[in-house]
Order: structure tokens, then C-alpha cells, then sequence
């Protein structure tokens, strides 16, 4: 019974219906050209096939009505022996509008350092870079060492690939390792400066406790003097395995005004500003300021006991982010650009939320 | 006179009320233009199925029916597709097919047109408003200075009255 007066419904609902379409039609009085339309298209057309081109010629279109795009193409397309030469012509001005857009950008690329397009040689983006450090952007990344989950690899769509890239300065800039040298000398390590001060003859031991030449018991040249299978403490004081850092001085362990004097003149052969801070959160002191001769980047070493903490400040242009894991080669740093600046922190803390702590100390308030 | 002049006629002849019984359906003016004109297109081409000319409107009405149902699986529309309902359409329109109504498919709408003409004065307002000039609940309620609720309240009362009145006046069978 009920799915009887369900149907009968239906039924006076299909009556409404029919009401509401007599309705809309303003009792038969509302233009219609359909028919007219669809005249024109069979007579004008081979009536027995089931053109698209008869029936998009004549799209109907209510006189004052909302139907503009069929109106458009009736208008620019009146007939199918005169429309195949508009589309075509429309896509060889498309094509070549793409042809030419193509060759503008490749022109740019061409032109513009660092926009880290693919280049013809290698050698061409050693000469634009002051670093050599671009190897994450060529190479692949360490075989056996695969990308850690959730850490973002060097792909060109990635936007972390952006951030990579400005990392590449920091590649063996402290160290002038084996790379550097491999690749025919390490550039970082000649034209990085410390303080802007000379180095006393025969250099002076720092602290090195990071991965590096000294790891592998190469030498690392530089003015400072070499030490061989031989670290130095963060104040000054040898131990086993470590190297003597070129263009560079300890900081810890000189006192506190020292220190302030050495920072001081760091950030003054910046070409930007900066605040380094000498304490970092979880107990980390600063230990070692190595600034590029450039001006534009700066490395700060924050040791914890045997801990040592790399942190690479650079000016960035581009908006704030957050931190985040970039992957550089084996390297994993949690970078963040923050208020202009790019902080880059190796060998820190590993979880990003309480690397933004220490984010937010380098950046001047 | 050849094929193509003979469906001039009936095409002609039925426009108007295929146009009404598509806007039934789909409701958008334009959307129900390029299903009347795909419809017409597609009765010419099974033009030699049709085997009683008297049965044209019904059968134009099917091919426009399954016309808008393509449309509805292209565009995501909700046509309905209940028999009941489409009966119910098909109990109105074929009221109005006979010819001894009027030439003009309009003319054979006096009675629904004298039916409209009873409605109260507020629910017609409300029909010419939506229906006519296409304007939406809530552009009603703000001409009208009435909630939109109370818009959509007349337009079900004057259905229904113009129901109750044209199923009387044509002595369709009711619930």
C-alpha cells in the first residue's frame, strides 16, 4: 500500500514537473530556435551521419539567453569547410607561441647563474658558483645510502630542490676535504675567511669534530697548520682524530670578550645581518666562526661535550619556510629561511620542531 | 516535397512543446535548447522508424528524454528517471498533443493558462518570478521582502494548486 502511494506520487510529482516545464516555457511564448538550428545543420550538412561539426555549428542559443560560448563558435565557425582552417591555424599559433615561449626561457637559463637549470658542462656552473659544491644537483644521491623517509631529495619540482641548492656553499667549506681537492682544489677553503684576520704562521689548531678529511686521515690544506689523525677539543686542547680547519679560529676557550670580538668581527665582514648567538639550546656553546670571503654565508660550530653542531647561515631571498630535512649527497640538515636568511643546521638536533628553537635564534628580532 | 521539409513541419509544430517538456526535465533554458536541438537532429536521422505520424510528440519526447539523460551522465544533472514520473510528465503533455486544441501547441494551453490565472495574486507573483524570469528563491525573497522559505512555500502551494486545478480540468485520473 505504501509503495502504492509511493508511485502515485511519483506520478503527481511527473505532473509538476510537466506543469513547471509549461511554466518555464512561459506557456509556449519563451524563444526556442532548436528546431530552426537543427534545420540548418541537416541541410546544411550530410544528414546522414552524425556530424559533430553540423551539430556545433548550429548550437542553439536562446535570443538574450545565458548561451554565449555556442553563440561564439556558430559566429566563428559558420561552416565545416571554413572552420578546419581556423583550428588549424590555431594550433601552429599555439605551437609556435610554445616554440617561442620554450626558447625565451632556455635563452634565460642560459643567462642566469643559479637558477639551477641543466647545463651543457659541468664546468660552466663551477665558474658561476664561488663554491663547488653543486654536486647535489648533478649527481645522484650516495649509492647504499638511500634517502631517509620523509627527507626531501634534490629533485628539480621538489621546492625543497630550491633550498638544496642554496646549500651548496656549505659543502666541505669547513673542511676542504677530499672532494674539494678531488675536483681540482678546495675553493671553499681558499676563499673562505675567518674574522678577516691573518692567520698566525703555522696556523692555529680548532676544533674539528665534524666528518671530513680528518675522519679519513687526509690532510687539509689551508694556512692553518695540519694535524694528522689528531683532534682538537672544543677549547683548544688535542685529542684523537680531528684537523685543523683553514681560514678559521676557535672561539671557545679565548673568554668571553674574545669571543664577543671575534663575533663582532664575523658579523662585520658579513655582507648581512645576522645574530649569532653564543649559547644554543640543550647546552651547545659556540665554538668556531668561519665566514665565507664573500661576506654572504657563515659557518658557526656549537660543541656539547664530544656533540659538535654545524651551522650554516647564509642570506636567502624567497619566503619563510619551515623546517624541514634536506638531504645534500649523504648530508642530512634541517633548513629553514627564515626572515631573508637560510640556517642550515648539521649534526643538531634531529627532530624539526625543536630545531626551531634553535632557528629562531639566529634571526634578528 | 522531400524528407527534410516534411520534418520542417513537424519539428516546427512541436518545438515549443518539446522546449517545455525538456525545461520539465533539465530546468536550465539553455541546457534544454541543446537537447531539443540534439533531439530533432536524432528524430530526422530515425526518421524512417517512425511509423504514425500522429505518434511524433511522443515520440520525440522519448528521443528528448534519453538525449537529457546523456546530457545528465555528462554534466551531473539530476534528471529523473522514475517511470512513474516520467508517466506523470507524458499524462500532461499528450493532453495537450491533440491538434483540436489549436494549431499552436500554446493555443491548446488555455486551460492551464485559466488555471494559472486563479491563483492567488502572491503565488503567481512568485511563479512569474521564478519561473519566467529565472530568478533564484533568495532573489525572490529579496524583491519580495519575504524569507527565502516562504518563497519556496508559495512556489510548492501554487504546484500543487495548478495540479489539483488542470487534473480537474482535464479529468486526469488522481490519487
Amino acid at each position: 500500500m505504501a509503495n502504492e502511494s509511493g508511485r502515485i506520487g511519483n506520478r503527481e510529482r511527473g505532473r509538476e514537473m510537466a506543469l513547471e516545464g509549461i511554466l518555464r516555457s512561459r506557456f509556449g511564448e519563451r524563444p526556442c530556435a532548436a528546431a530552426e538550428r537543427a534545420l540548418q545543420a541537416i541541410r546544411s550538412a550530410d544528414a546522414s551521419t552524425d556530424s559533430p561539426e553540423a551539430r556545433t555549428a548550429t548550437r542553439p542559443s536562446e535570443d538574450g539567453g545565458p548561451r554565449r560560448r555556442s553563440n561564439g563558435r556558430r559566429r566563428f565557425a559558420p561552416s565545416a569547410g571554413r572552420r578546419w582552417p581556423a583550428w588549424i591555424k590555431t594550433g601552429l599559433a599555439t605551437a609556435a607561441a610554445l616554440l617561442l615561449l620554450l626558447a625565451v626561457r632556455l635563452a634565460f637559463r642560459e643567462r642566469t647563474p643559479g637558477t639551477g637549470g641543466r647545463l651543457a658542462s659541468g664546468t660552466e656552473r663551477v665558474v658561476r658558483l664561488p663554491e663547488p659544491a653543486d654536486r647535489g644537483e648533478r649527481d645522484a644521491p650516495v649509492s647504499g645510502s638511500p634517502p631517509e623517509k620523509g627527507v626531501i631529495s634534490p629533485a628539480p619540482a621538489d621546492p625543497g630542490a630550491e633550498l638544496v641548492r642554496e646549500l651548496a656553499w656549505t659543502e666541505n667549506f669547513d673542511a676542504g676535504g677530499s672532494s674539494g681537492r678531488s675536483r681540482g682544489g678546495s675553493r671553499s677553503i681558499r676563499r673562505s675567511d675567518a674574522f678577516g684576520a691573518p692567520q698566525p704562521p703555522g696556523g692555529t689548531p680548532t676544533a674539528d669534530l665534524a666528518a671530513g678529511s680528518a675522519r679519513q686521515g687526509e690532510e687539509t690544506i689551508g694556512r692553518s697548520a695540519v694535524f694528522k689523525d689528531k683532534a682538537v677539543d672544543p677549547i683548544g686542547k688535542a685529542v684523537d682524530r680531528a684537523s685543523p680547519v683553514a681560514d678559521s679560529r676557535p672561539v671557545a676557550g679565548s673568554g668571553a670578550d674574545d669571543l664577543r670580538a671575534r663575533i663582532e668581527a664575523c658579523v662585520g665582514g658579513l655582507s648581512f645581518r645576522v645574530r649569532i648567538p653564543e649559547e644554543l639550546p640543550d647546552g651547545y656553546r659556540l665554538a668556531e666562526l668561519v665566514s665565507k670571503a664573500t661576506g654572504d654565508g657563515v659557518l658557526l660550530r656549537y660543541v656539547r661535550d664530544a656533540a659538535v653542531a654545524r651551522v650554516f647561515v647564509s642570506p636567502s631571498a624567497g619566503p619563510d619556510t619551515p623546517v624541514r630535512k634536506v638531504q645534500r649527497d649523504s648530508r642530512i640538515l634541517l633548513a629553514a629561511r627564515q626572515r631573508g636568511l637560510l640556517i642550515a643546521i648539521e649534526d643538531g638536533p634531529t627532530d624539526p620542531a625543536a630545531c626551531e628553537a634553535w632557528v629562531n635564534r639566529f634571526v634578528t628580532p | 516535397m522531400d524528407a527534410v521539409d516534411t520534418f520542417a513541419i513537424l519539428a516546427r509544430e512541436h518545438e515549443r512543446m518539446l522546449y517545455a517538456y525538456v525545461l520539465g526535465l533539465v530546468r536550465d533554458p539553455a541546457m534544454a535548447q541543446d537537447i531539443v536541438q540534439e533531439a530533432f537532429l536524432k528524430a530526422f536521422r530515425k526518421l524512417s522508424t517512425l511509423r504514425e505520424t500522429e505518434s511524433f510528440p511522443a515520440w520525440i519526447r522519448t528521443i528528448a528524454r534519453n538525449v537529457a539523460y546523456d546530457h545528465r551522465a555528462a554534466r551531473a544533472r539530476e534528471i529523473p528517471t522514475d517511470p512513474e514520473i516520467v508517466q506523470g510528465m507524458e499524462d500532461l503533455f499528450s493532453a495537450f498533443d491533440s491538434p483540436e486544441g489549436g494549431d499552436l501547441w500554446s493555443d491548446r494551453l488555455r486551460e492551464m493558462k485559466d488555471c494559472f490565472a486563479r491563483l492567488p495574486e502572491p503565488l503567481r507573483e512568485v511563479c512569474r518570478l521564478h519561473y519566467f524570469e529565472d530568478r533564484q528563491a533568495q532573489s525572490i525573497a529579496e524583491r519580495l521582502a519575504l524569507n527565502a522559505a516562504t518563497v519556496w512555500k508559495r512556489l510548492e502551494r501554487a504546484r500543487g494548486a495548478l495540479r489539483e486545478c488542470i487534473e480537474d480540468r482535464l479529468a486526469l485520473k488522481r490519487s
